[in-house]
């Protein structure tokens, strides 16, 4: 938070802290389906650049 | 005389038919906004003399012979994040109070062409984010079948003036659920449309790649009117969306998401079985269906949601913190804990549980479920966090993967409560959704149930 050039109120840390855990697990699990989805190719995947015509 | 038990279409017959006159009906309906709205606080802004100069329009129209179509002389209200000329979008929000507005929003000036009659702006989640939040420049709106509780947002004011008989239809924003929860709460008809059906010029934004705009309604066919009004098809009588809502689902293929269901209270899993039974009897064919882990919908969605809700907000975010609510602010302020990567990861992600919907919905015409996991909660309970595995969004699955999708209300739990179900269709068929839901709505005996009444001081206390 600090970083990104926040000044979070005392009074808010503890519930934003207790909310930060809870999100961390979930970006593990985006990264978990990620990996699925490393496997299903990307519309863009069948376009070949001519890199001469550009 | 009270305009609230009338449907779009018999408004429409009687204002064609000399029963009364557009203004006549906008001053009635501006009536019962003053007696009701003290309690409701559904409306934030009332736009009395546009109203009256649109209802006087429509009136001087129907007199030439102008018929712009089912809107026209319909009183109506706007969440306040959609733009209308002349007056502040708010967005329930200290940072715009002051706002200055130069041009209507494309879905109201969309309203305005089709000859329909603005009241005013209605009441919001702050930014259409998260709430309710007693530390506003205005107060939540309350649920009418029981002012003690929520609404459900974002949408507040639009789920309580509808349910309320203020006004028939309204316009909502939905990035997670905001259209299909009041829906579900307030006992109306709410459609999320397909991502991009709807223009969404003039809204102010929470997630770019998550925002639609639609309509909540009294009923299927007030809300397939409204659609089609606000995607710019209504204007001639029997548009796409109201042509088919009556021909039933024999034959059609219903995938139920039974494995959505596993935190979803008793009272409203049993509306979603006695859905799926008379949605049977009436000839169609129901498997269950399974998709990924709801987990990870709701993770990857709010990835997406929190990471461009931050973009947006940063500025005001850095610079002025203590003027957002808390409820809002400490959530908002979350979205900067995704790092680029993490944000990346979801839009690959994205791709794949969108990809699970869209296959589904091969084989099957509609999917169902429920649009939120219990009846409408008080004010004095504390509202779960997004976070938290137990209290999963049913909703936000189908923002991520763009398909349109309507709670449709089936009838009161034993508190006397709306309860709900999610119908989700294939990407750009509302036609299909809306005549699933008229016959879920018809099947139901929802039509019988009798709607709170705010039309009389008395009823205000009753």
């Amino acid at each position: 938070m600090d970083a990104a050039g926040l000044s979070v109120p005392t009074a808010w840390r503890s519930e934003v802290l207790s909310e930060y855990v809870l999100l961390l697990r979930e970006i593990a699990v985006v990264h978990g389906v990620t990996r699925r989805a490393a496997m299903v190719a990307h519309p863009f995947d069948n376009i070949t650049t001519n890199r001469s015509e550009t | 005389v009270t305009f609230a038990d009338q449907s779009i279409a018999e408004l429409g017959h009687a204002l064609r038919a000399g029963v009364m006159s557009c203004e006549e009906l906008a001053r009635d309906a501006l009536a019962r906004i003053d007696r009701a709205n003290g309690a409701l606080a559904a409306f934030v802004t009332i736009t009395a003399e546009r109203a009256i100069e649109e209802a006087r329009q429509a009136d001087r129209d129907f007199a030439a012979g102008i018929d712009k179509g089912p809107m026209q002389g319909i009183p109506y209200g706007v969440k306040d994040i959609f733009d209308v000329a002349g007056v502040a979008t708010t967005c329930y929000s200290k940072l715009h109070l002051h706002s200055r507005v130069q041009a209507d929003s494309a879905v109201v000036a969309a309203l305005r062409a089709a000859g329909a009659v603005l009241l005013g702006k209605l009441a919001t989640h702050e930014f259409a984010f998260y709430g309710p939040d007693f530390d506003l420049p205005f107060p939540p709106a309350r649920n009418p079948w029981d002012l003690s509780r929520l609404t459900g947002g974002s949408s507040t004011g639009s789920g309580a003036a509808i349910a309320a008989g203020l006004v028939r239809f309204a316009t909502g924003s939905d990035t997670g659920g905001s259209i299909r929860t009041p829906s579900a709460w307030c006992g109306l008809v709410g459609l999320k449309p397909t991502f991009g059906l709807l223009p969404r010029r003039g809204v102010f934004p929470l997630s770019w790649s998550f925002d639609v705009v639609g309509p909540l309604a009294r009923s299927v066919e007030d809300c397939a009117i409204a659609l089609g009004t606000m995607a710019g098809v209504g204007n001639a009588p029997g548009s796409d969306y109201q042509q088919r809502l009556e021909l039933g689902v024999r034959g059609f293929r219903v995938g139920l998401l039974r494995e959505f269901l596993s935190h979803v209270d008793a009272e409203v899993l049993a509306g979603v079985e006695e859905v799926a039974s008379m949605l049977r009897k009436d000839g169609a064919v129901v498997d269950d269906v399974v998709l990924p882990p709801l987990a990870e919908y709701g993770a990857t969605a709010r990835a997406i949601i929190f990471s461009e809700g931050f973009h947006l907000h940063r500025k005001a975010l850095q610079e002025h913190l203590g003027d957002f609510g808390p409820v809002n602010g400490k959530r908002l302020i979350l979205g900067a804990a995704y790092s680029a990567s993490d944000y990346i990861a979801a839009l690959s992600a994205r791709r794949l549980l969108a990809a699970k919907v869209q296959e589904a919905l091969q084989r099957y015409d509609v999917l169902l479920c429920a649009t939120a996991l219990r009846t409408a909660p008080s004010f004095s309970q504390t509202s779960a966090s997004p976070f938290k595995p137990s209290a999963p969004s049913l909703t936000n699955p189908f923002n991520l993967s763009g398909n349109p999708a309507m709670s449709v209300p089936i009838g009161l739990d034993t508190a006397g409560l709306p309860r709900g179900v999610q119908i989700v269709g294939r990407l750009f068929d509302e036609a299909t959704l809306l005549r699933v839901g008229r016959t879920i709505e018809k099947r139901s005996g929802w039509e019988s149930v009798a709607m709170p009444r705010f039309d009389n001081p008395a009823s205000e206390t009753a």
